[in-house]
């Protein structure tokens, strides 16, 4: 019959956590918050660019045919610009999937743009929106400078909604696409 | 009685050899999966290192076809996992298992790699019986019933996720959640043969998220879906001249999550499965102390396979040494 002795040994136990979390922990110390969430409203803190409520830069982009112009071109008789940030993975087909069949049906008005920020050159971008079948249903812009993508400090499915007057509405995570609906209603 | 600084030392050889490795590797969906460590019946500790390779071969879309990734892309991830497994009482066991996680995207527009720690497994198991359920032959009823264990295992959110403070999605290594899940093996060895069983539902716990990639955003609160997973495995053992023992095993598993919930409210776009197969291929020391392992796992890159989830293939190596 097993005693369980050996269990409450407190050197054994000691030694084994010390080796197999102490090593590691060395080399990621910085990445434990997720252990206490935090709920406190800490967006005054933030310094980052391209926030909601700033006004916008005005940003030279590149569309899938290779056009460069002006971001405040999109604005330009429009309610506003929706921006979806894209590197063509599952969570993103599924987003822009919503956007075309369902949000952008639901609020016309807006421009709608997927910005691809993983491929190097215009023609790779329309290749993909060939591929997925999004061409002709959104607009498609290519990010490979990477000027979009850190003046939002956007990442994969990020969404930039920004009014007719240049104003950032919202910037974050597209999350289940009620936040943008909301956001595209008041506009 | 067991040899500590033999324990120690494995433990720490095993670590220290896979920390070594150069290799970088990338993943925009996180890394980990959650499954608890195993210790044989009449062992008291179990060590384990191993090493899991994850090449992305493109993605199942929502509607549930095949895609590939853009061209010219390479999306890989590397695990190492240091484990180890402690018998509290006759039928009781616990485990711990950390992983260190590298990312390495390379798209034509991008390259970044990246590492860090990756979602800890705490798990404690529960043993239905008393005595080993692996027999050469069957010669009663009783020498059918086959090994049941029911095990928890908890997810500790260490790794780095997308509410961690980090600025985009390639250098995620965990998903920012604590999850429980509740699962059972079903196993069964008839010398040469050996058939199990798994099932586990797990389910994960809502969290206040105040931070997105770096950058602060107003509070809400977000509770991944719940998730279930079935499994089933067959195999073969040779046994060798010596004794000793290898073990070929091939495998299918399915696993299924709901959406998450953003302030209450289901994301429907968030929910996922996909089926994998697998093969692998293990050498047993004829005492059984120490076991090899090598193992494939790949997602058929075929429509209805899965649904809005990346499509990966597994190359993982693995030792294990138990100390009785």
């Amino acid at each position: 019959m097993y005693s369980g002795k050996y269990f409450y040994n407190k050197y054994f136990l000691k030694k084994i956590l010390w080796i197999l979390t102490i090593t590691q922990m060395f080399q990621c110390a910085n990445n434990f918050s997720d252990i206490f969430p935090d709920s406190t409203d800490k967006t005054g803190l933030n310094i980052a660019s391209g926030q909601a409520g700033t006004i916008s830069a005005n940003l030279l982009v590149t569309d899938m045919h290779g056009n460069q112009y002006p971001l405040y071109n999109d604005l330009a008789g429009v309610k506003g610009s929706v921006y979806y940030f894209t590197m063509w993975c599952s969570i993103c087909m599924a987003h822009s999937g919503e956007i075309i069949n369902n949000i952008k049906p639901s609020f016309p008005g807006f421009n709608y743009f997927l910005v691809d920020y993983v491929s190097s050159a215009p023609l790779q971008s329309k290749q993909l929106s060939d591929y997925f079948g999004f061409t002709g249903l959104i607009g498609v812009l290519n990010d490979s400078s990477g000027s979009l993508l850190s003046y939002f400090h956007a990442t994969m499915s990020s969404v930039v909604v920004i009014d007719s007057t240049g104003r950032i509405q919202m910037n974050e995570d597209f999350k289940d696409g009620s936040r943008l609906r909301s956001i595209l209603q008041t506009l | 009685m067991i040899n500590l600084k033999k324990v120690i030392q494995f433990t720490f050889v095993i670590w220290v050899f896979f920390a070594g490795s150069g290799i970088y590797a990338a993943s925009c969906c996180g890394g980990g999966a959650a499954g608890a460590l195993i210790l044989p019946k009449f062992s008291r500790v179990m060590a384990e290192g191993s090493l899991q390779y994850e090449k992305y071969n493109g993605f199942y879309g929502s509607d549930r076809a095949y895609y590939q990734d853009p061209a010219g892309s390479d999306l890989n991830q590397i695990r190492l996992k240091a484990a180890i497994a402690l018998r509290v009482s006759d039928r009781f066991q616990m485990a711990l298992s950390i992983p260190y996680v590298w990312n390495k995207n390379y798209y034509s527009g991008m390259n970044l790699n990246s590492s860090g720690m990756g979602d800890s497994i705490v798990s404690v198991t529960y043993e239905t019986f008393d005595d080993v359920k692996c027999v050469y032959k069957v010669r009663t009823l009783q020498d059918l019933m086959p090994a049941l264990y029911i095990s928890l295992v908890n997810t500790i959110p260490t790794g780095i996720s997308p509410y961690s403070n980090v600025d985009n999605s390639f250098k995620i290594t965990g998903r920012g959640f604590y999850q429980t899940v509740m699962s059972t093996l079903i196993d069964k060895t008839v010398y040469p043969y050996n058939f199990s069983i798994n099932g586990g539902y797990g389910v994960h716990y809502g969290r206040p998220i105040n931070r997105e990639y770096g950058v602060y955003k107003k509070p809400y609160e977000k509770k991944l879906g719940n998730r279930w997973n079935l499994g089933a495995s067959a195999g073969y053992t040779l046994f060798m001249e010596n004794m000793d023992l290898v073990t070929l095993v091939v495998s299918y598993d399915y696993i299924n999550e709901a959406g998450a919930r953003i302030d209450g409210v289901v994301d429907h776009l968030a929910d996922f499965y996909k089926s994998s197969i697998g093969l692998s291929l293990s050498y047993a020391t004829s005492d059984k102390n120490r076991v090899i392992k090598v193992g494939y796992t790949l997602n058929p890159s075929y429509a209805e396979w899965g649904s809005n989830s990346p499509v990966t293939s597994i190359f993982s190596a693995g030792v294990s040494n138990v100390f009785r």
